[in-house]
Order: C-alpha cells, then sequence, then structure tokens
C-alpha cells in the first residue's frame, strides 16, 4: 500500500505540472453597503481551455454578476524567454445580513484535472457610514455634475424627493420590467448629481435610460402639485418569486433658494411582486423565454449541392428577457448541424430583434428532410405559453459538382456561423499525384506514345511524298539491320543469313520481287543500269553463299571475317547508286 | 516495484481513455500526419475553445495543403469577420474575386489531372494535325493544336507557380491577444500598428527571433516570432 502512495505522489507533480488555481477575495470583513468580488485566478505557462466555472453560493450574500478575463504575460528568465496564460473570473455579491460565513471550496476542472481552492471566511458588520463616492462610480455613475455637492445647507422649505415607479406591480418571474427613478420637487432644483444605487437579491438588472438633463413635467402627487424630471430607468429582470425590491438610488440635488444648496436624496423603497411561471406542459422548446415575441424563419435554399450548407435563420422579435434564455436546440438529423450563432439587435437587452443562424450541411444527396425547429415562450399577456414552429421541409440534395463550389461567390462568402466539423474515422496522409511516380509514368507513356506516333506518321507522309527516298531508307534500315545480323550469326548461320538478308536488300532497294531466281535477279539488275562489275561481285558473293551453305564442312572464321568485309564493300557499293531509277 | 509499473501503466492507460476527440486530434498533428480535414477540424475545434488565433492558423493549413477546401475557406473567412483587424483585409472587386476563386478551386491535385488532360488531348491534336489530308485546309486542326499547345503552358505554368508558392509559404497567424509591430527588431523600438489575435500576416524576412512581416493592407513591421503561428514550419 505504501508503494502505492509513493507511485501516486511521485505521479502528482507531472499530472499538475504548469497549473495553479487560487482564489481570494477583495475584503474578508466588510460592511452590509460593500460589494464582495471573489476571484478565482488560474495560471499557467501553457494555453489551456476552460469553461467558465459556476458561481459558489455564499451564505449571507446574493450573487449579482459576473466577470472574467484572460491575459499572457512573457518574462525574461536568463537567456530564455518564458509565457505565463492567466484567467480570471470573478463573482461580485452583495450582503444580506450581518454575520460570519465561508466561502466554500471550488473545485475547478481544466482539461482532464481537477483543482480545488481553500475556502475563505467572511464577517459582515453593519455598516455605520453611508456609501462613499468611490463605490457610487463603480456602479454607473451619474450624469449630472454639481460642484457644490459637499456644501449642505439647512435652510430649506420645500420637498423634494425620489420616487421609483415600476412599469408593473405585479411580473412574472423572468419578465423584464422597466423601473423609472422620478425627481419630485417643488423647489427650484438646478441639477441633480447621482451618488449610489444599492442593490438587493432577486433580480439582474440593465440600465434602459438615464437623461443628460433635468426635463420637468407637471403632475399630482397625493393631491399635491408636483414638478417631476426622470433621472434613470432601469429593466429588472427578476430570477426569484416572492417580493422583489427595486433598487435604491440616492444622489444630491442642488437646489436654488436665496442661494444654492445640496440635499442628499434617496429613493423611496419600491416593491414588485414576482409571480412563478406556471408548470408548462406538453410545451417543447421552452428554453427560459418570457416576454412578448414575434417569430418568423428563413431557409437559405432548398436545392443544395452535397458539401453546400443550409442556413435556417429564425427572427425572435419582440420584448422580453432576451439576455435570460437560451438557444433552441435543433433537433437530431441525418446532418451536420452548427451551434446558432446569435445576432443581437437589443435595447438594453430586452427590445429589439434577435436572429440565430444554424448552418447545416447534409452528409448524402437525396432528399434531406429539415425537422421543424420549436421554440416556446410565457406570454405574460396571455398568461400562458406559446409555441412557435418552423415548417418541416424537404432540400434536395444533389451531387457536388464543379460549379457548386463558387455558390458561394454572388455573397461574397458573407458566411453567418461557422461551419462544422467533418465526421471523419480516419485521416490518411494527404497525398500530393504529383509527387507520385505513377503519375510521371503515365506522362512519359504519352510523351512516348506520341513520339512514336509522330514517327510512323512521318514516315507515312514521306512515303506518299518522296517514294524513292522513303525506299532508301528503309533499305538502309535493312542493310543495317542485315550486317548487324550477319556480324552476331554464328559459323553455319551467316551465309544463310547474309544471302537472303542481301536479296531483301536489293529487293526493297530496286523493287525487284522476291519470288524471282537469282540469275533473273541479276538479269534485272543489269537492266537497272548497275555497274557490271558490281553485278558479277554480287553474282559471285551468293554462289560463295550457296556453297557454304550445303558443304559439310564449318566455314573458317577466317573466312567469314572476310566475307563480311566484301558483304559490306557490296552494300556499301549499292548504296552510293541510289534507288530505283 | 511491479506495483509501481502496474500503477502507472493504469494511469496511462485512464489518461488515455479520458482523452478527448480535441487531444486525439492534436496527438494526430504532433505526430505530423498532414491532412487538410484534420486541420480543418482542429481549426473548428480551436474556434470552440476561444482560440481564433490558433483557428485561423489551422485553417490556413488546411488550404495550404487543399486550396479547394471549400469549408475551411468559409471558416477563415468568418473568423476574418469576425476579428478586430477585418479592415485590414481589402475589398477585392468581383472579377477578382472569381479569379481567385479559380485559382483556388484548381488545387495542386486538380492542376496535375488538368496537365495530363491537355498533355494527351495536345499529342492527338498534334497527331491529327501531321495525318490531316495534305489536300485540304489544315485550318482547324492547326487552331486546335494552338489551343491546346497554349492551354497546356498557361496551365504547365500555374502549376509551377502553385507549386513555388505552397513550397514558400511565408503566411503566418498571430496567436496572441494583442502585439505591437516595430520600426525596428527590438522591444524599445517605434510602435507601427498594433494588431489582434488572428490576423494574417506575410514573412518578408527574419532577423534572430523577430520577423518582418506584412499586413494584409500592406503595411510592415518587426514582430517578435514566439508570437507567431508559422503555416509553413
Amino acid at each position: 500500500m505504501k508503494r502505492v502512495i509513493f507511485a501516486i505522489i511521485c505521479l502528482m507533480p507531472f499530472v499538475l505540472a504548469g497549473i495553479s488555481v487560487d482564489a481570494s477575495v477583495n475584503k474578508t470583513r466588510l460592511s452590509q453597503t460593500d460589494r464582495l468580488e471573489y476571484t478565482i485566478r488560474i495560471r499557467s505557462n501553457n494555453r489551456f481551455d476552460l469553461s467558465e466555472p459556476k458561481a459558489p453560493e455564499i451564505e449571507l450574500f446574493s450573487f449579482v454578476s459576473t466577470r472574467s478575463s484572460s491575459r499572457s504575460i512573457s518574462t525574461l528568465s536568463g537567456l530564455r524567454s518564458e509565457r505565463e496564460y492567466i484567467r480570471t473570473f470573478t463573482y461580485i455579491y452583495i450582503p444580506l445580513k450581518v454575520g460570519s460565513t465561508q466561502v466554500p471550496a471550488q473545485r475547478i476542472r481544466v482539461g482532464n484535472k481537477v483543482y480545488s481552492t481553500n475556502p475563505i471566511s467572511i464577517t459582515v458588520i453593519k455598516s455605520s457610514a453611508p456609501p462613499s463616492q468611490g463605490s457610487s462610480n463603480a456602479l454607473g455613475g451619474n450624469a449630472i455634475v454639481d460642484p457644490y455637492a459637499s456644501w449642505q445647507g439647512g435652510r430649506m422649505t420645500g420637498t423634494t424627493m425620489i420616487l421609483a415607479l415600476p412599469k408593473r406591480q405585479t411580473v412574472y418571474k423572468g419578465q423584464p420590467t422597466i423601473v423609472s427613478y422620478y425627481l419630485y420637487t417643488d423647489q427650484m432644483v438646478r441639477s441633480f448629481s447621482l451618488n449610489n444605487e444599492q442593490d438587493f437579491p432577486g433580480y439582474g438588472k440593465s440600465p434602459f435610460e438615464q437623461p443628460n438633463s433635468l426635463d420637468y413635467e407637471v403632475v399630482n402627487h397625493q393631491g399635491k402639485r408636483f414638478q417631476r424630471a426622470l433621472i434613470k430607468q432601469i429593466v429588472l429582470s427578476p430570477n426569484a418569486t416572492g417580493e422583489l425590491r427595486a433598487p435604491e438610488i440616492s444622489g444630491s440635488a442642488r437646489i436654488y433658494e436665496f442661494g444654492y444648496m445640496s440635499q442628499t436624496v434617496r429613493s423611496e423603497d419600491a416593491w414588485l411582486d414576482v409571480l412563478p411561471l406556471p408548470e408548462p406542459q406538453n410545451i417543447q422548446g421552452f428554453t427560459g423565454a418570457v416576454g412578448n415575441f414575434k417569430l418568423s424563419y428563413e431557409i437559405s435554399a432548398d436545392e443544395i449541392s452535397l458539401g453546400e450548407a443550409v442556413t435556417l435563420s429564425l427572427r425572435i422579435s419582440g420584448r422580453g428577457n432576451f439576455n435570460q434564455f437560451g438557444n433552441p436546440s435543433f433537433p437530431e438529423s441525418d446532418a451536420q448541424v452548427s451551434s446558432p450563432t446569435s445576432v443581437d439587435n437589443l435595447k438594453a437587452g430586452i427590445e429589439g430583434s434577435r436572429t440565430l443562424y444554424y448552418t447545416i450541411v447534409p452528409s448524402e444527396k437525396g432528399t434531406y428532410s429539415l425537422p421543424a425547429l420549436r421554440f416556446a415562450w410565457f406570454d405574460p399577456a396571455l398568461r400562458s405559453y406559446r409555441e412557435y414552429c418552423t415548417k418541416a421541409q424537404p432540400i434536395k440534395v444533389q451531387s457536388a459538382n464543379v460549379i457548386s463550389y463558387f455558390s458561394g461567390l454572388l455573397d461574397g462568402g458573407k458566411a453567418q456561423t461557422l461551419r462544422p466539423m467533418i465526421a471523419r474515422d480516419m485521416y490518411p496522409p494527404y497525398r500530393n499525384l504529383m509527387s507520385r511516380f505513377w503519375y510521371w509514368l503515365l506522362a512519359a507513356l504519352v510523351l512516348g506514345a506520341t513520339g512514336v506516333g509522330l514517327y510512323f506518321s512521318l514516315l507515312r507522309i514521306k512515303r506518299q511524298r518522296e517514294p524513292e527516298a522513303y525506299a532508301r531508307l528503309m533499305a538502309d534500315k535493312v542493310l543495317q539491320k542485315f550486317l548487324r545480323d550477319s556480324k552476331t550469326a554464328n559459323n553455319t548461320d551467316f551465309y544463310r543469313i547474309a544471302e537472303s538478308n542481301l536479296m531483301r536488300y536489293l529487293s526493297q532497294k530496286y523493287g525487284i520481287a522476291n519470288g524471282l531466281s537469282t540469275p533473273q535477279k541479276m538479269e534485272l539488275l543489269a537492266n537497272m543500269n548497275i555497274p557490271a562489275g558490281l553485278i558479277t561481285e554480287t553474282q559471285a558473293f551468293i554462289d560463295n553463299c550457296e556453297r557454304h551453305r550445303f558443304s559439310p564442312q564449318q566455314a573458317s572464321a577466317d573466312d567469314i571475317g572476310r566475307d563480311i568485309l566484301l558483304l559490306q564493300s557490296i552494300v556499301s557499293a549499292y548504296s552510293r547508286l541510289g534507288g530505283v531509277k | 516495484m511491479k506495483r509501481c509499473f502496474l500503477i502507472t501503466l493504469l494511469l496511462l492507460l485512464f489518461c488515455s481513455l479520458c482523452a478527448s476527440e480535441f487531444e486525439k486530434l492534436k496527438a494526430l498533428d504532433e505526430q505530423g500526419l498532414q491532412n487538410p480535414d484534420l486541420y480543418y477540424n482542429l481549426g473548428v475545434t480551436y474556434w470552440q475553445t476561444g482560440q481564433s488565433g490558433m483557428a485561423s492558423l489551422y485553417f490556413l493549413k488546411a488550404l495550404h495543403l487543399d486550396s479547394a477546401h471549400k469549408a475551411a475557406r468559409e471558416n477563415l473567412n468568418y473568423s476574418i469577420r469576425l476579428s478586430k483587424d477585418r479592415d485590414l483585409y481589402p475589398q477585392r472587386l468581383f472579377l477578382v474575386r472569381v479569379f481567385l476563386e479559380v485559382y483556388d478551386f484548381m488545387n495542386m491535385n486538380r492542376m496535375a489531372v488538368l496537365n495530363l488532360g491537355l498533355l494527351i488531348l495536345s499529342s492527338l491534336s498534334l497527331l491529327w494535325y501531321i495525318n490531316y489530308d495534305p489536300a485540304k485546309e489544315r485550318g482547324l486542326p492547326g487552331l486546335v493544336l494552338g489551343t491546346m499547345l497554349c492551354l497546356l503552358l498557361i496551365s504547365v505554368s500555374v502549376s509551377a507557380f502553385k507549386a513555388y508558392r505552397i513550397k514558400g509559404n511565408r503566411q503566418a497567424v498571430l496567436l496572441e491577444e494583442s502585439a505591437e509591430l516595430r520600426e525596428n527588431p527590438e522591444d524599445s523600438a517605434k510602435r507601427v500598428a498594433t494588431i489582434h489575435e488572428g490576423v494574417i500576416l506575410d514573412i518578408r524576412k527574419t532577423a534572430g527571433d523577430w520577423l518582418f512581416v506584412n499586413l494584409p493592407n500592406g503595411d510592415g513591421g518587426w514582430i517578435n516570432g514566439e508570437l507567431v503561428g508559422r503555416v509553413r514550419q
């Protein structure tokens, strides 16, 4: 057992090499008005892949938001350059109660390994002072600057207050609603400086509108005449049911009343009643969408070539919790489908349109049945779930051809999504045809065949245009062969080959029929103005050949050598004479 | 000792079983396997893990092997469209785009087949021309022969040019989030431009670890070679 533990301990450094994970907080002791920032930092000398860890649940705290960053640092260590990759995830919380708690240890998975952080103890104390200026800046700052904010007077006689007015008092969980903050006053408020915004649990928020100046309108409030100006509008998206307290904002108003003075104003409490969503029954494709939506879809083509992609774009427009619902998942089908790419045109994350692009690459030719894509949402106005379903449609998939390669040319190749991976069981090495032996062998064969064809074509042309020259050419060839054969023949064969080839040569050159006897051939040669001496010499050589052919004794090497010389001189003499006259 | 060995073996086996598809692809790549689909799939995986620089690099590697890899071309264009430096890429005229599409479509293997086909057609044209009835006008066979020879010459020239370009591919991709191009090959030199992950660079010359690169818009500057990945090692 000890050995096993020893082996595991020895292997641990290799398994964990190069990656460190640590966690920290901005404060271990904080007041109720402070924010807790819990940071997880992962460092490595190599690039690593990591998805964002889930926000830890901390007792006494409510999670507000998260942010992440990644960076790399190069350092010079001696002559070597070292690189460090750092990813940071920061989770922001607000305290709910006074007390002590602990941030639990987090388990972070990097690649196939799991790392653990240390737990951190936190103490929340009661706040003793109003929120500082610095913290308000971090929450968004103000739009209306007040240079006299530090000077406060106490001689004011009128009323100035901030009212938070939710657009709806009762909302469903996930249903975004706008809370408007108005400055109500019966005094001469020249400007307002927004200093702080305190959050409470149970919602996500985003700014909707924040005017740059105080634009007053006259209203009656509780039987009294006021003028009011919009300070800020916030979108709240409830993520818990029950009573929800709207954020509290505070700031200083610059009031003119026999001189300028400042007054700190805090918004009055505003509450919303958040109802739970009814249980979805027989509803497919619900991913948490709540709102009033209109949907439409478009398919880029109903006829494609194999290997091409068809894009299904689903457009969701209207008002709702765009930032809280997930994308509808594409049904299983016989095609490769990419994760959808969304293109948003939204105001404050609740109003506008979102277009989802699905890239679909059918895997076989024929007819591909594009399945119906479902999207369901809860409509608070109707108090029921609604469902939208694209039409199932056949897509004709033809064989790929040359033209299909250029199909994206007209739209400038502006793909809306990343094309998915190609399903492959094996990856054979890619070979260039030109680097293969058989390719060049094939090319050489083509060139060789062309050469042979050219040769015979030229011969044919020569025979047609210059028959004499052609005959001479052929005779010379025969002669060459004949001399070659004669030299290589053995004793018994030499005279037979010499005689027959000499006669073939003469037949070829002078057009004498082969069937004639030797005297007849000689007679014909004589008629062709061949010198009598040459004819006699030829006749003598042929007689000599016949004699040796039928002789019981083999010819000596000297005889053959002498006769070869004689044969060469005869043939040379004929060659010099030219062809048929 | 045997137990240690057994445990090591079991751990290795466990690690290999846990290896994801991504790691398998990376392992194949590290083995030196060259396949455009492998590079393409690696590019898609890198993109999905947020490494746009590596994704562009592998799409370019796929195109380096097979310039007609349409999916790699589309994904590279998609990656460029989303990059911070997309304005650096020149907008080409329609006819230029058509020409480049055709040029890319004719990858080296298609060029090889085309060359062979044109060689055969040229040979047949030559024989037809030579054996044509001398009593007749040789206009048509002459025209065919001339056309075939011209096409063969162009095709061979383009093949040679493509082979030269592939052999001397100087493309590289920035793998860091951002980097500075400098006037001279040193960290203290004046900054010429700031570029971002995934931008495609053309390496013109080297000086030690530094590379002089051209941006897609033609601007040039020096960059540390450790920050970029080369398409052709």
